[in-house]
């Protein structure tokens, strides 16, 4: 990873410019003041070499002077001194006066061969400072003179006789005190010799000055020693006057020059430490170190005095320990700085590696490794947050476990919401394919749901049926519609059903409503089926016409036969034999057994077309009994059959079909009659009971057998077909008697056994209280 | 006493035949129409003491022409007699609406009708 502006490159920077810093302040300080102490100090040592030079040349001269006095003091000179001195006894001022101009006079207009020059240079004392001059190559020139400034004796011939008129010599003489006097240098043009004189007076034992001498010092012999003198390489001495003139320097002529200009002069002599580093623009043309020390020594104080020796040394060289201390410092600043670099380095390296290997371990971790854990031991805040971390990584493990285990029950959730949506969209498709108009009611009768084909079927939209009162939707009404199964329903809990036919519907519809129920069994709504039967009607419509149509047709031409066999039995047209009547009668019961046939066919289409209707009246049970066993007395008489008829004293009422229940009563007796043989008994029995009433038909006739007695009462079964006159079964009257009695809520159940007889048991519900 | 005269209206000419004999063997007198239309012009003709009529004939049916005649106030005392071959439920309830007397459903028993006939006539 490369980063603009990375901890490590912080770390680095700020740890070496913290270095750097230190170093810098550091070193800058203890340069800057031992830079400015070495400023301060550079030129001491100049200036100490000067001191001590001028100590040297203080020297120089009490040696000088001393050796002079030595000279000076010697008997011989003396003597010449105070020889000459001897001339002027007697002489008063005027006449000394007048001597000395005219022997000046002389003296300088006689040549040097002369008389009067020879005397005075040949003469012994003269010899002898000439031979001092020669061996003493300090001394250029040598001369005395007396007390009154006479020429006494000279190395070389002087310039002048008379010397007292000469501003050195009053100031020696001092009035016969006699002092010690330095002249100013003089610079002799013919012998390029700069020199300085050398004023001794010459005292007698006494101390009384006798004469005054005059010592040229040559100066470059002098300073001899000073000119080999160097301090350095370019550092050396020269000597300078109090105006800064050079008095002694090497290859240069004596008081030509100045060693510097006159402002930095000023500024060297002002300066405290007596030195000064400047640039020279007139001697060198270079920096230089100018150093200097006054000569103290009494001589050079007061008169011509004011030298000084100067020590001038290049001030590179002189400044070489600076720039030593400069190089060192910064080869110092240099190495502290690579060290400071690497210490810097290394400690980042240090910072950022537990950071480093923390923000691996969020890489790790983003990638989905939430084991992962950040081993830093560095004992630092880092170490804490790579604590911090680790627990926080601990932490989001779980939420992210708890994260996927909820996005996991979201999912499930969101999939069983799916195949419940699924479940609920393939319910309300097949709820919606199906043809029958469904809805499903709550216990207040409000729609809670219908189906495509309920909806269509009222011509509405679902939101206009939806939460509507049933009744309001199917029939218009603003109460429970009076026919309504669902009420009916209501009263034992089981499904009803119904056919339907309201005008405000249109379409005649079966009807069925069943309940639902909770969890308790309480019935909380209902299912409404209707089936639209108006195909059903119309086919229903055409059988019934077909079926009238056929009995119609049926009966037509049989009443035609029945009425004219009936005309000719009656013999209405003529008279009949016995044989005609009987084969007329034969035709006759057969013709009433078609008519019976086609009339049970017609009930028993009716009653499994669920079209019989029932005319229900209070009636007496018992009555109905014994009218049916009179009306077939007459039947069974022929027979020689006993009917025992037991019915209560009292009316039996109960609520039924007269017609329907004498059809099926009287089907059972004349059975009884018919199967029974001859001397046979028929026993009829009603029982009164709480809710029912209980009819018993038993005969004495030949029995059904066991494996017949099941088919009984099934449509055209007829067993115990009896042969020979009679009157014939349909084969339908058991099983139409069955659907009667059964039509009116009751029960019928038959026992027999073979050759024994048969016994009808029949349950009628009464339905209203006697 | 003259005899009582009875009306059969009917479309099938072989009962017509058989009841005629019937009854004037029983000592009435009949007249016989083979529709509805022509029943109805025959009582007016006619004027007889009692009405036989079936109900399925072309033109008009036996019920139509039963109302008809019992909503007529010259006729409504006439007593009708529906002699039928459709005899279901409904029959009794229509023949009984249309202010018929009494029916009788096809085949009859000649004696049946001929006692009903005469309790009417006797009214």
């Amino acid at each position: 990873m490369i980063y603009r502006n990375s901890i490590k490159n912080k770390v680095t920077l700020m740890v070496f410019l913290s270095v750097l810093t230190i170093v810098v302040v550091g070193l800058g300080l203890g340069s800057y003041f031992n830079i400015k102490l070495l400023h301060k100090t550079i030129g001491q040592n100049n200036f100490k070499i000067a001191q001590l030079f001028s100590e040297v040349v203080s020297g120089i001269f009490e040696e000088r002077i001393e050796a002079l006095e030595i000279y000076m003091s010697h008997s011989s000179r003396k003597a010449g001194i105070l020889k000459n001195n001897a001339k002027y006894t007697g002489m008063d001022e005027a006449a000394l006066k007048d001597y000395f101009s005219r022997m000046d006079k002389e003296w300088t207009e006689a040549s040097d061969d002369s008389l009067l020059i020879r005397e005075y240079l040949d003469s012994s004392v003269s010899e002898r400072l000439k031979a001092i001059v020669e061996k003493d190559l300090d001394l250029a020139e040598m001369f005395i003179t007396d007390r009154f400034g006479g020429l006494v004796a000279s190395s070389g011939r002087t310039s002048d006789f008379y010397q007292a008129d000469e501003k050195w010599w009053e100031e020696a003489f001092d009035g016969g005190k006699g002092k010690i006097l330095i002249g100013d240098v003089e610079y002799d043009e013919s012998s390029k010799t700069p020199s300085l004189p050398l004023i001794v007076p010459v005292r007698a034992e006494s101390g009384e000055v006798i004469g005054i001498s005059k010592t040229m010092l040559d100066i470059k012999f002098l300073f001899r020693s000073l000119e080999k003198f160097r301090v350095g390489k370019t550092g050396h001495v020269v000597l300078v006057n109090r105006h800064g003139y050079m008095l002694f320097h090497e290859d240069v002529e004596p008081l030509k020059e100045k060693i510097v200009n006159e402002i930095i002069f000023q500024k060297l002599i002002e300066s405290e430490q007596q030195w000064v580093i400047e640039n020279n623009p007139v001697n060198h043309k270079r920096r230089l170190s100018i150093a200097y020390a006054n000569i103290h020594h009494p001589l050079f104080e007061e008169g011509e005095g004011g030298w000084r020796v100067c020590v001038v040394q290049d001030a590179t060289e002189v400044l070489v320990p600076l720039k030593n201390l400069f190089s060192q410092f910064v080869v110092i600043v240099f190495i502290l700085l690579m060290v400071a670099g690497v210490v810097a380095f290394k400690t980042s390296s240090r910072f950022v590696k537990p950071i480093k290997k923390l923000h691996e371990a969020t890489i790790k971790i983003g990638e989905g490794n939430l084991d992962y854990k950040a081993e830093i031991k560095t004992g630092d805040e880092i170490e804490d947050l790579a604590d911090s971390f680790n627990n926080m990584v601990k932490d989001l493990k779980i939420t992210t476990t708890s994260i996927e285990k909820l996005n996991k029950e979201i999912r499930e959730r969101k999939r069983a919401e799916m195949n419940i949506n699924k479940a609920a969209e393939v319910w309300q498709r097949t709820f919606d394919s199906i043809t029958d108009l469904v809805f499903i009611q709550d216990i207040d009768s409000n729609i809670v749901k219908a189906n495509k084909a309920f909806v269509t079927a009222m011509k509405a939209k679902p939101e206009d049926i939806i939460g509507k009162k049933c009744y309001q939707v199917v029939h218009g009404g603003d109460s429970s519609w009076p026919e309504c199964p669902f009420q009916a329903m209501l009263k034992d809990g089981k499904a009803c059903s119904k056919e339907i036919d309201d005008p405000k519907i249109g379409i005649p519809l079966l009807v069925m409503v069943s309940p639902i129920f909770d969890e308790e069994g309480k019935i909380i709504g209902a299912v409404h089926i209707a089936k639209d039967i108006t195909e059903h009607k119309k086919v229903e419509k055409l059988k019934d016409e077909f079926v009238s149509t056929v009995s119609h047709e049926l009966r037509t031409p049989l009443s035609i036969i029945k009425e004219g066999v009936s005309l000719v039995m009656d013999e209405i047209p003529g008279k009949l034999n016995l044989k005609q009547k009987r084969i007329l009668k034969m035709s006759g019961d057969n013709i009433d057994r078609l008519a019976r046939m086609i009339n049970n066919l017609l009930d028993i289409s009716k009653i499994e077309a669920g079209k019989i209707k029932l005319d229900k009246s209070i009636v007496d049970i018992g009555k109905i009994l014994k009218n049916i066993s009179k009306e077939w007395k007459l039947e069974s008489s022929k027979k020689a059959q006993k009917i025992n008829c037991s019915v209560p004293n009292v009316p039996v009422n109960i609520f039924i079909d007269f017609d329907k229940i004498t059809q099926a009563l009287d089907n059972l007796i004349s059975n009884a009659i018919k199967y029974t043989p001859d001397k046979g008994q028929i026993k009829i029995e009603l029982i009164n009971m709480e809710d029912n009433i209980k009819i018993i038909i038993s005969d004495t006739g030949q029995g059904i057998s066991k494996e017949n007695l099941p088919k009984a009462f099934n449509k055209f079964q007829q067993f115990g077909r009896v042969s020979g006159p009679g009157t014939k079964g349909t084969g339908l009257g058991l099983a139409i008697t069955k659907s009667l009695i059964e039509e009116h809520g009751g029960t019928i159940r038959i026992k027999s056994e073979l050759n024994k007889g048969t016994q009808f048991i029949i349950s009628l519900p009464k339905l209203v209280k006697v | 006493m003259a005899s009582k005269k009875i009306l059969f209206i009917e479309d099938e000419n072989e009962i017509i035949g058989l009841m005629r004999t019937r009854l004037e063997a029983s000592g009435y007198q009949m007249f016989s129409a083979c529709d509805g239309e022509e029943g109805l012009r025959k009582v007016k003709v006619q004027r007889p003491n009692l009405i036989l009529l079936d109900i399925i004939m072309p033109k008009i049916d036996g019920l139509a022409v039963c109302r008809q005649l019992k909503g007529d106030l010259r006729t409504r005392n006439i007593p009708i007699i529906i002699v039928s071959a459709c005899g279901d439920k409904d029959l009794f309830e229509n023949c009984q609406q249309a202010g018929a007397d009494e029916v009788v459903i096809k085949p009859f028993e000649a004696e049946e009708l001929l006692d009903k006939i005469s309790k009417l006539l006797d009214k």
